[in-house]
């Protein structure tokens, strides 16, 4: 009973499915005067960059229908401050720390993996292939599926820790990006960021991001992610990480159910800061009110008519 | 520390034109806020909480004083007597308190956070002079929200001295000044700064996602580079503050 709710992640085992997405949760610490971290199965840090990045021009983020934009520019102290002074701090923390790297080109992901590859209290390194708010890097990237593959299989020479690949849902073929990522030497691919979006103040007729564009999140976008990760469903080797739009504990099980082995919350953590607490203890109650053993018996297991 | 809540509504109470008081049963909060903090509001068909100043605590209660600018802070405003409200608080960074004398600048809607200070400098007895304006008359809260002694102004003259709350201070200020209001106040202060001898506190806004530091979202650009309001504020030295 008690080990219902781990997951393997490619050599990876998780306490349980949830991890905190990239970029809401900032290091960990602030989560941790909210609720013990040691309740969740992951924490990916905000994005880090070779060089320290100040982020976007404000407003960075604005409300729209059923979620919100967000224009922060990747915003993070870049490598040289999160190695001397935030890694040894993220040691004191009781879960699996998975570092999100950025870049504006491949080299740049690369001296971020070469220059953390020995620290023993990095899990992994999810790779943000997918960021709408930079101009250069990014989201392009992680565009094209052969420089997908190459790109994941050269920095698996740099490093022996697991590598996530965490791809754009604005893409016509997430399977081909997904399957690229899988035979580069991904260990899971997280599906997916935000969406690139934009609103706009009719009356000032000013954009309300200062970025001007930015990427939605929330629930508006939780419809996609399920789509997205039902489409990767049994048609790959690695796990599949589902991440978007979780704002309520049942949202977690849609995306399990579509065929997440793990999921992520991002902005449901701004809207109630114990989700991710209450979205564990419900995958509790549903694994026994439908009298299943362990949450890798629901993975993928939607029911279809034949 | 933060605490994640369900307060009750007690009371939604008529402040002024547009404005509203809401007093919420909060003890965990009331326990721990100083004057300056926020909290985090839910509010039912958003989906950003939005932030308010703690205007009062007595007992386990909180006092918001709230000015509806959008569909928001109007949804908020239908709120009655046991509603459930979620949130997230007391967020931020308190005023610091001065040893003797200060000045209290609130313009608008930003007295809010001033009245929950200006009650704890009188149970300290530190000596300070309380000032609020208004555009005019229609907006100026209840006095049953406001500190004693409070000092009126409105621009058109409707209640209150005549002018600015800015126009309440002395040609040289040699205590610390307090200011919150919007960002016209602001700039005014900026731009008065040679009269301020002693140190000036401004509380700053911006539109806000997680208000506990993760997101980076609520920066505002200062001297010394973007800032987050609620984790590095939302009180910032005057002198920091750049207004565009
Ligand atoms: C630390 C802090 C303390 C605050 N305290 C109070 C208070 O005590 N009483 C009070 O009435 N208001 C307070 N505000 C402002 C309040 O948060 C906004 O008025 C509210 O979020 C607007 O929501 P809305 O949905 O009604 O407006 P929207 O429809 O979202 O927007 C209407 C207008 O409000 C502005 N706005 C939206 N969100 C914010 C925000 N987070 N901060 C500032 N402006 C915003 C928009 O730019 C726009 O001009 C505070 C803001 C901050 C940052
Ligand atoms: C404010 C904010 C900042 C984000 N920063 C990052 C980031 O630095 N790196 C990244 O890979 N994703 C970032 N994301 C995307 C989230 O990790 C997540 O993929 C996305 O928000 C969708 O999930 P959600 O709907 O649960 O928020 C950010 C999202 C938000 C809302
Ligand atoms: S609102 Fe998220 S960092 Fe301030």
């Amino acid at each position: 009973m008690k080990n219902m709710l781990d997951v393997q992640i490619g050599r990876l085992t998780l306490r349980n499915p949830l991890i905190l997405a990239s970029g809401t949760a900032g290091f960990g610490f602030e989560m941790e005067n909210l609720f013990g971290l040691n309740n969740v199965g992951a924490i990916v840090t905000k994005t880090i960059t070779v060089e320290p990045r100040i982020g976007n021009p404000p407003p960075r983020v604005c409300e729209t229908p059923c979620g919100m934009l967000n224009s922060i520019g990747l915003a993070n102290p870049g490598l040289i401050t999160f190695k001397n002074d935030i890694i040894p701090e993220l040691k004191k923390l009781d879960t699996k720390i998975i570092v999100s790297v950025g870049g504006e080109n491949e080299d740049e992901y690369c001296e971020i993996v070469n220059e953390l590859r020995s620290v023993s209290h990095i899990a992994a390194f999810e790779l943000n292939l997918s960021c709408p708010n930079v101009v250069r890097g990014g989201i392009n990237l992680g565009k094209n599926p052969k420089i997908v593959q190459d790109f994941i299989y050269k920095l698996k020479t740099i490093t022996d820790k697991p590598l996530w690949s965490k791809l754009s849902p604005q893409t016509s073929d997430i399977l081909s990006l997904s399957l690229a990522s899988q035979a580069g030497g991904a260990d899971a691919v997280v599906i997916a960021n935000t969406i690139p979006g934009m609103a706009i103040n009719i009356w000032t007729r000013e954009p309300m991001l200062g970025g001007i564009t930015g990427g939605l999140s929330g629930a508006a976008i939780h419809p996609v992610a399920v789509a997205l990760v039902y489409s990767l469903r049994n048609k790959l080797e690695i796990p599949i990480i589902g991440c978007g739009g979780i704002t309520k504990p049942e949202d977690a099980i849609e995306l399990i159910l579509a065929g997440a082995d793990a999921i992520q919350l991002g902005s449901g953590n701004f809207i109630d800061s114990l989700l991710p607490i209450k979205t564990i203890e419900f995958m509790k109650e549903y694994l026994n009110k439908c009298e299943f053993n362990s949450i890798k018996e629901i993975v993928g297991k939607i029911k279809l008519k034949t | 520390m933060p605490l994640e809540i369900e307060s009750i509504v007690l009371e939604n109470l008529y402040a002024a034109e547009e404005t509203f008081a809401l007093r919420i049963f909060a003890p965990g909060i009331a326990k721990q806020a100083k004057p300056g903090q926020f909290v985090m509001l839910s509010v039912t068909g958003k989906f950003l909480r939005r932030p308010i100043s703690i205007a009062a605590v007595s007992g386990g209660r909180l006092t918001l004083l709230v000015r509806i600018v959008g569909k928001g802070t109007q949804e908020l405003s239908q709120v009655s007597r046991n509603t459930k409200l979620k949130m997230l608080g007391p967020l931020g960074n308190p005023f610091n308190i001065p040893t003797g004398g200060a000045f209290l600048v609130g313009g608008g809607i930003g007295v809010a956070p001033l009245i929950f200070f200006s009650n704890l400098l009188k149970s300290l007895n530190i000596e300070h002079r309380p000032l609020y304006g208004e555009k005019c008359g229609k907006y100026v809260i209840s006095r049953r929200f406001l500190p004693d002694g409070v000092e009126i102004f409105t621009e058109d003259g409707s209640k209150g001295t005549i002018g600015t709350v800015l126009s309440g201070l002395p040609n040289e200020v040699a205590t610390p000044v307090y200011g919150c209001g919007p960002g016209k106040m602001i700039e005014a202060m900026i731009q008065q700064s040679s009269k301020f001898i002693s140190t000036v506190e401004v509380s700053m806004e911006q539109r806000m996602a997680c208000g506990y530091g993760v997101c980076q979202g609520c920066a505002i650009e200062t001297k010394s580079g973007y800032k987050l309001v609620c984790k590095d504020g939302p009180i910032f030295p005057l002198q920091e503050i750049i207004i565009k």
